[in-house]
């Protein structure tokens, strides 16, 4: 599709929903980790 | 072919915003000013609590109590826009200018607290969690919903959620409480309503359109400002007597007594010259007044100062 040069915010929140949640994501396994090690 | 609830939902989207959101205005309804607050004062509990904390346990701490914060402030969006559309300094609130849908900040702080609550009692206990979820349910239904346009002590009590942060930084370390803890509670507590109500002074009528009861609207301009000099004398000593309380040495009691002198000097020129300039001014130091106290905390017990308690005898 031809770019009209507007950014489209429905697709900047998306990417950054996606960003936010894999931060989650590796929060998650590296509080898993330190729980796992006894921290 | 477009179904009919589809075509209904995307209709509504458009007539009440979450169209045009963009990834600012999301960040813009965790209200960051209030989220640097929590984080700081948080920090600060994690750093003074006796004890030590895995460093990626303690960043997620701080991390929750950030997100914590910040989905209060999506469902006060929420809760307020009506109001929030009608005064100048709210207007362009997210919600408040329709790019967000309400049913979209609450769906997304409603979510945020979830996640901040169940981290945070997996990553350090559950009674750190406990008191997190208890300061977001006390800023959503007793400050938001409740207290904030029924009466003038609004911000005296609805201040307790944001005075929070440092005891559930204390609790997520030692997993109990202690006297410090509580003095800083105590200091963001009495600190909150001379900063509100120094802003509400040059603000009311905006308050007074939307019907929000702050003390200056119900009890007029010169009894709030002797209450804020009141309240400013009860968070001097507050600031006071947390370094004997918790251990704390010369640097952080000298810099009280230094930044209380000033924030006590500026309430009274407040009640001496009553005027908008001079009440906005004591606003913006009540902010710098409160960062500092921390921030002295923090650097008080980086340094090694001895205690001033160890100091006396």
């Amino acid at each position: 599709m031809k770019s009209t040069g507007h950014k489209n915010p429905l697709r900047a929140r998306n990417v950054a929903l996606g960003f936010a949640l894999l931060a989650f994501v590796v929060l998650v396994y590296l509080v898993t980790l330190v729980k796992m090690s006894g921290g | 072919m477009v179904p009919q609830e589809s075509s209904a939902a995307l209709l509504h989207s458009a007539n009440h915003g979450g169209s045009e959101a963009g990834v600012r205005d999301y960040w813009t309804l965790l209200k960051p000013n209030v989220m640097q607050l929590a984080v700081f004062t948080g920090a600060a509990g994690v750093y003074l609590a006796p004890g030590r904390l895995h460093p990626i346990l303690a960043v997620t701490t701080v991390l929750c109590m950030a997100v914590g914060a910040g989905a209060c402030g999506a469902i006060n969006n929420w809760y307020d826009a009506d109001i929030d559309k009608r005064m100048g300094r709210t207007q362009y609130r997210p919600t408040a200018a329709g790019r967000v849908a309400p049913a979209e900040a609450l769906s997304f702080g409603v979510t945020l607290s979830i996640l901040s609550v169940m981290l945070l009692g997996l990553s350090t206990n559950w009674l750190a969690a406990l008191i997190l979820a208890l300061t977001i349910v006390f800023y959503v239904v007793v400050y938001t919903m409740w207290l904030k346009r029924r009466t003038c002590q609004n911000i005296v009590i609805g201040g307790a959620a944001g005075a929070l942060p440092p005891v559930i930084g204390w609790v997520a370390v030692t997993g109990s409480l202690d006297w410090a803890p509580i003095i800083m509670f105590a200091i963001i507590f009495l600190w909150t309503p001379p900063h509100f109500w120094a802003l509400a002074l040059s603000r009311t009528d905006d308050y007074r359109r939307v019907g929000v009861p702050m003390l200056p609207i119900v009890v007029g301009r010169r009894a709030t400002e002797k209450a804020m000099v009141s309240y400013t004398v009860a968070v001097c000593l507050a600031a006071m007597a947390l370094a004997p309380i918790a251990g704390l040495g010369w640097l952080y009691c000298l810099a009280a007594l230094i930044t209380s002198a000033y924030f006590l000097l500026l309430m009274v020129r407040v009640l001496v010259d009553d005027s908008d300039a001079v009440a906005m001014s004591a606003f913006r130091f009540s902010i710098v007044y409160l960062f500092a106290l921390f921030f002295a905390m923090i650097l008080d017990r980086a340094l090694g100062v001895a205690p001033v308690s160890v100091m006396i005898t």
